[in-house]
């Protein structure tokens, strides 16, 4: 009597456990969701919370912290009275990491960058993804010369990124169509 | 400047030198170094090399044709002319004083006569000796070269008419006459002018040999009298000022003998650099005022070293009023009302370097009135004492009913210093009032020439005004006069290309009155303040002080009302 063995897993299968098992991976994966989830909420923080323009010149503005109506642009403590300096964490809401030196909400500048930084590291991925998918079909679809001369220039590709590299792998890798 | 916008800066620093007998203090010393840094007669040190740094060089070094406050400075010690401002600090360093010339001479024929005698023995750079001929050559050629103030300073002189049409034929017949065996200078007027004596003062002036070319010299110095000489000079890299083998101190007061043996000059380090080149005792001084973001450091590390003063010195921006969309005075008074003064204090550092400014004569300058039309709660017919708070609703309105909204204003200004930061104001201020507003950028030098030329079509310069010499006209009839709009041309300080006759003849009447009655004037000029704020041909920003820090090695700075700091009188241990 042979009894039916359960298929094995498929490979997006084993990827997806490789990756739950991976605790740093899943605290990776966690902080990233914290960060894209900040970001994109920027519009919110920035209108509702902060009640600031990000992106306006706001050095004669002033804030209510605690009752109090405070300068963005504080006075240098010094004998000459000269200058003056961007308002530091404030540990409220508003300003909450601070103005720069036009006087803008540092705290909301942060997130709205942080929506540059991520759209152009998708941005990166998605193109790789998709160059390297099609290299990586035609080589298989056409093979001979074409595979040959796409697996040689990964090759030189990989070479490169060994040789510059400052932090070399143990191991030089090939790929093939 | 520089001149005028540096000159600005100059300009500020001279005007508020400029002495006008109406005037109050102009260059006043705030800072605690000011004394610190003053050298006994018996600490005084001769000899050494002063350093000196700057961003870029000024230009043309023809002393009768540069409006740039750098070359002003560093040439001070270089040329003369018959009559000179004090060079020391005080109440009594606010009128002229006889420098080429033996004495101040008393107006003959009502004011259209100056008779003026040489003091003997005065010889040029080169050797030359110094002749009335020199003098009255100088003067033709201040028209032949097209000085910039030829036409505004020196058009009373009988024959000056026929020079600013006619340059290169310029005699100035019946104008000037001389006498070399009395060494007698006389010039006659075609009506009297109670600025001439300053005038005569002022840097375009000076004296050069009759041989000088009658173009301008660009990187050439011609000789000159001061107790240095330029003997390089290089507008990519730097400037040396030698001593001048043939100088004799004659007058001390107008121009007294340098301490430094030599003055280097090196182009090219931006303020920032500046500061820490100084910081490291590798400079001596700076041209440039104290970045901003290092004001807190330099006050609370190197207040010793730090020299603040009061200028005459003011930024603004100049609106074109014959073109779109400040051609319509709604717009231009709209952006009058909508600027943020008080923003544009702190980006020169605060409340201890900078006022904010509402009306084209600076605090401090005769017939200062303070008015300020274009503030919240106020109007050109009822203005407040002081600027308040920009007044948003009301610029709407008016760009609304000029139905300039939506169109396009490209704002020229300087690269330098702080004029991005006020460049990135007024194009939101004006982005906020529905223009399409866009900054262009380039070197102050050229900036300062470029929004000049009505060829280049500049909607709004952003620039400064340094007066050449204390008086209400120096800001007034210099930047808004008829005669100061010279179309086509890199010398027309009147950058809003504004032209009204009836305001030009209250210029007139101000003038005209200074020769009776000062206070009169005053009033007169202040009224014609009014008058052009009510028009709006510019918006005035902020007064400033100049902030200049000085290696520790440095004593004896001497601030004078129209020079800034004295380069010659500087010592280094």
């Amino acid at each position: 009597m042979t009894s039916e063995a359960s298929p094995p897993p498929g490979p997006w299968q084993q990827a997806l456990r490789g990756l739950v098992r991976n605790r740093a991976a899943m605290i990776s994966l966690a902080v990233l969701g914290l960060i894209t989830l900040s970001c994109l909420l920027a519009p919110l923080y920035a209108r509702d919370i902060a009640r600031t323009d990000p992106f306006t010149s706001n050095v004669a503005g002033s804030i209510t912290l605690e009752g109090h109506d405070v300068d963005i642009m504080q006075p240098n403590d010094n004998p000459l009275h000269l200058g003056l300096s961007p308002i530091g964490p404030t540990g409220h809401a508003v300003y909450l990491l601070g103005a720069d030196s036009q006087g803008r909400d540092v705290a909301a500048r942060l997130l709205y960058g942080g929506r540059n930084s991520l759209l152009i590291s998708a941005c990166a991925a998605v193109l790789c993804l998709l160059l390297a998918a099609i290299a990586g079909i035609a080589a298989g679809f056409f093979g001979g010369l074409v595979d040959t001369v796409l697996s040689r220039l990964m090759d030189i590709m990989w070479l490169c990124r060994f040789i510059c590299s400052p932090f070399r792998s143990p191991s030089s890798r090939s790929v093939r169509g | 400047m520089q001149k005028r916008s540096f000159y600005v800066g100059y300009m500020l620093a001279s005007l508020m030198a400029a002495a006008c007998p109406l005037s109050h203090s102009h260059a006043e010393s705030t800072s605690p170094a000011a004394h610190f840094a003053t050298a006994t007669a018996s600490e005084a040190h001769m000899g050494g090399t002063l350093r000196l740094a700057a961003q870029n060089s000024g230009g043309t070094l023809d002393p009768q044709v540069s409006y740039i406050s750098l070359i002003k400075q560093l040439e001070t010690p270089v040329y003369d002319g018959l009559l000179a401002f004090p060079k020391f600090y005080g109440p009594a360093a606010q009128h002229v004083i006889a420098n080429l010339a033996e004495t101040v001479p008393q107006p003959e024929d009502g004011g259209r006569t100056y008779r003026f005698i040489l003091r003997p023995n005065l010889r040029f750079s080169d050797g030359q000796p110094l002749t009335v001929e020199d003098a009255a050559a100088s003067f033709r050629r201040l028209f032949k070269v097209g000085s910039p103030t030829a036409g505004p300073y020196y058009s009373h002189i009988i024959g000056a008419d026929a020079c600013l049409h006619d340059p290169a034929h310029c005699t100035l017949a019946g104008g000037i006459e001389t006498d070399a065996a009395t060494r007698t200078l006389t010039f006659h007027l075609t009506e009297p002018d109670a600025e001439f004596p300053e005038r005569l003062a002022w840097f375009h002036a000076a004296i050069l040999p009759a041989s000088t070319p009658p173009h301008d010299t660009g990187n050439t110095a011609p000789p000159g009298t001061g107790p240095y000489r330029v003997t390089h000079y290089d507008p990519a890299t730097g400037m040396v000022l030698d001593r001048n083998p043939y100088f004799q101190e004659w007058a001390h007061d107008a121009q007294p003998a340098g301490y430094p043996d030599r003055i280097d000059v090196t182009f090219g380090l931006d303020p920032e650099g500046e500061i820490t080149a100084i910081e490291n005792g590798q400079y001596d001084v700076m041209y440039e005022d104290v970045p901003l973001d290092r004001l807190g450091e330099v006050g609370s590390r190197y207040a010793q070293q730090v020299q603040i003063y009061t200028l005459l010195l003011y930024y603004y921006a100049a609106l074109n009023v014959q073109i779109p969309p400040f051609q319509s005075l709604k717009a231009r008074q709209a952006l009058n009302y909508a600027i943020n003064r008080h923003a544009m204090v702190i980006y020169h550092g605060g409340e201890a370097v900078a006022a904010p400014l509402c009306q084209l004569l600076p605090q401090g300058a005769p017939g200062y009135e303070p008015a300020c039309a274009y503030t919240k709660g106020a109007s050109p017919t009822h203005p407040l004492p002081h600027w308040q708070a920009p007044d948003l609703a009301e610029a709407r309105r008016l760009v609304r009913e000029s139905g300039t909204a939506g169109q396009k204003v490209t704002i020229v200004a300087p690269l330098e210093g702080r004029y991005a930061a006020m460049a990135m104001e007024l194009r939101s201020t004006l982005a906020s009032l529905g223009y399409d507003a866009t900054v262009r950028s380039m070197t102050q030098t050229v900036q300062f020439s470029y929004v000049q030329n009505s060829d280049n079509h500049v909607q709004l310069a952003l620039t400064g005004w340094n007066a050449d010499y204390p008086s209400a006209s120096s800001f007034l009839q210099t930047l808004f006069a008829c005669a100061s709009f010279r179309p086509h041309s890199d010398n027309s300080p009147n950058m809003s290309a504004f032209c009204n006759p009836d305001t030009d003849a209250l210029m007139t009447r101000a003038a005209t009155a200074a020769l009776t009655s000062p206070e009169e004037s005053a009033q007169d000029w202040a009224e014609v303040d009014r008058a052009l704020m009510a028009e709006a041909p510019a918006v005035p920003l902020v007064q400033i002080k100049r902030v200049r820090l000085l290696s520790k090695r440095t004593r004896n700075a001497i601030v004078t009302l129209n020079d800034e700091i004295l380069l010659s009188q500087l010592q280094v241990q």
